[in-house]
Order: C-alpha cells, then sequence, then structure tokens
C-alpha cells in the first residue's frame, strides 16, 4: 500500500513542500522553541493545502484515481495516506534541520 | 464442477438534474462469457460501467457478486478491473512497471513488441499503442471479471483482431463485459449481448436482427 501511496503522493508533492516551506520561511524561518509554536499553524495550512489538492484533482483529473481505485484503494484512503506521509516527511525534515542547527 | 463467478447488477437509478439516465437495470455477467453491452452514445453505458465497478454513485444500486451485495466492488481484491475510456496509467510511467503495478510479467505477455516497449513511459507511445496495451493490462490482471469501455476505440483493424483473440482466450479465466460502437466486432466475439435504450436493458436473443429492428444499426 505504501508503494501505492507514494506514487499518488509524488503528483503533488512539489507543491505542497513549496506552500510549507514557502511559509516557514515568510514566518522568519523560526527553529527550535520557536518552531514549535508554529508547528500547530503549519499543520492547518497543510490541510488547507490539501483541501484544494483535492478539489482541484477532483474537478481537473479525475481520471488519474482509476489507475489506484483498480489496485483496491479508494480516493479516500490515497489522501489519507499521502497526507501521512507528508507530514512525517515535513515534521521530520524540520525536527532534523532544527536538531543541526541546534548542534552547530 | 467447478463453481463459477457471477456478477450482476439491477435496481439501478441515475438521475443528472431531471434526467433519469439509467432505471430499469438487469445485468448479469457469468465467468467464463463475455457480456456485451451496446446503446447509443450518452446513453448511460460508461456510467453503467462505473456503478458496476463502484465509483460512481447512483441513487439507487445493487451489485451481486455470487449473490451477495457488494458496496464497492473495486475495493475486493481480485474481483473487477476497468477500463476507462480515456488513458489509465500515468503518463511518465514505464510500459513494464505498469503491467507489474497490475500483476502481470511484461515478458509472459506473449506481445510481441513487448521486449521494445518495456522501457518506454506511456506518455511517448501512441495513442493507439498505449490503449492497446492498457486494455491488454486490464485483460491480463488476474481478476474475475474486467470492465472495458470502449476497447476498440483509436486502434488499428491489426489491433482490434489481436484484442479480440486475447478477449476469447482470457474468458476462460474471466468473466468480460464490454461496450463499444465497433459492434461487428463486439458481435463477433460477445456470447451474450443487451441493448441499453432509454435507460433500460434488454437481453437480446437474436442481437443482429433486434438492433437493427431497434434502430441501433441500419438495415
Amino acid at each position: 500500500m505504501l508503494s501505492a501511496v507514494w506514487l499518488f503522493y509524488r503528483n503533488f508533492r512539489v507543491f505542497t513542500h513549496a506552500v510549507a516551506w514557502g511559509a516557514w520561511l515568510i514566518a522568519g524561518a523560526p527553529l527550535g522553541e520557536e518552531l514549535w509554536s508554529f508547528v500547530v499553524l503549519l499543520f492547518w495550512l497543510k490541510l488547507f493545502s490539501y483541501g484544494v489538492i483535492w478539489v482541484l484533482m477532483y474537478t481537473f483529473l479525475r481520471q488519474i484515481y482509476l489507475f489506484y481505485q483498480n489496485l483496491g484503494y479508494s480516493i479516500t484512503t490515497l489522501f489519507v495516506g499521502a497526507f501521512g506521509l507528508d507530514m512525517l516527511l515535513f515534521f521530520g525534515l524540520l525536527t532534523i534541520f532544527s536538531w543541526s542547527i541546534s548542534l552547530f | 464442477m467447478e463453481h463459477l463467478a457471477v456478477l450482476e447488477a439491477d435496481s439501478i437509478e441515475l438521475t443528472f438534474g431531471n434526467q433519469k439516465i439509467l432505471q430499469n437495470i438487469y445485468l448479469k455477467i457469468p465467468g467464463n462469457q463475455v457480456t456485451a453491452v451496446l446503446g447509443r452514445n450518452g446513453g448511460g453505458k460508461s456510467c453503467l460501467l462505473q456503478i458496476i465497478f463502484g465509483t460512481l454513485t447512483p441513487t439507487y444500486k445493487s451489485v451481486r457478486w455470487n449473490g451477495q451485495y457488494v458496496e464497492s466492488p473495486y475495493r475486493k481484491r481480485g474481483l473487477v478491473c476497468y477500463l476507462p475510456q480515456h488513458p489509465l496509467t500515468p503518463a511518465s510511467m514505464r510500459v513494464g512497471e505498469a503491467f507489474e503495478w497490475y500483476g502481470i510479467d511484461s515478458d509472459a505477455v506473449g506481445y510481441e513488441k513487448m521486449p521494445l516497449l518495456k522501457d518506454q513511459r506511456m506518455g511517448q507511445l501512441s495513442g493507439g499503442e498505449r490503449r492497446f496495451l492498457e486494455t491488454l493490462m486490464i485483460l491480463l490482471s488476474p481478476v474475475q471479471f474486467v470492465l472495458l469501455d470502449e476497447p476498440f476505440s483509436h486502434l488499428s483493424p491489426i489491433y482490434v483482431e489481436q484484442l479480440k483473440t486475447i478477449i476469447q482466450e482470457q474468458k476462460s479465466k474471466k468473466g468480460i463485459l464490454i461496450t463499444d460502437h465497433l459492434y461487428r466486432d463486439v458481435l463477433d466475439i460477445a456470447d451474450q449481448t443487451y441493448l441499453l435504450q432509454n435507460g433500460a436493458t434488454d437481453l437480446l436473443s437474436n442481437p443482429r436482427q433486434e438492433l437493427i429492428d431497434r434502430g441501433y444499426i441500419p438495415e
């Protein structure tokens, strides 16, 4: 299942990362303690960007889903999986980045 | 005696606005047979296939597998695959990779051009070649039923003949539902034919004559 979710996520990973990293930079690239107060806002921003992607894909690119539906995956499964993966990647990278900075 | 799977669809009602698209449907797709659905453009054939597959929700429906109601057939592993009218695979995906996703060894497909094509991306192929390979991919999938929506469109006659042969071979392994406007080719391979007209299906006992009588094909 993870490989199917990854394949699906690849369709829009650049967009979601651009939005989240852009917001982080606009907020002054907070790290350490400052970052954790910003995490909730980033979470909601990510959720909102997924809503936008859902609507756009459902309206203009609905045919994309059939490749995955033939494999037994529903649209909800794909989006929930992709969202989880995206959160893990984004916050994982942010945490690693934050730790690296604090070390030096 | 081997138990043959059966997929049935009935009590389907689909409405768009005030217009009833489907209202009196009964369709039985036996395993080991080719079932054809013919009908005019805009008659609801594609919608019917999507309802059976489980990705289009009508007002009412009953889709049963061996007599058992199935809410979303596509979510039941190994039950059904659907070939839509539009391209199915991601354009950036390599042919061999796409077959692998669907559980098919591309080297064992038996298509003479496969060694040349399997490393090409789907988006690099011609429309007809891509259509042929996607149809092949669905037909060879390890599932009990396949639903083919206009598999012959955009194909040259040689590809159509090849697909007809493969469909005949595959029907020993699965039930096949096909809809296409190339009615001669469809009738050549169909074991049973339904006509979808005015939102209702009728099983035809003498398809060629009844299709003329009902105004689907010219005399």
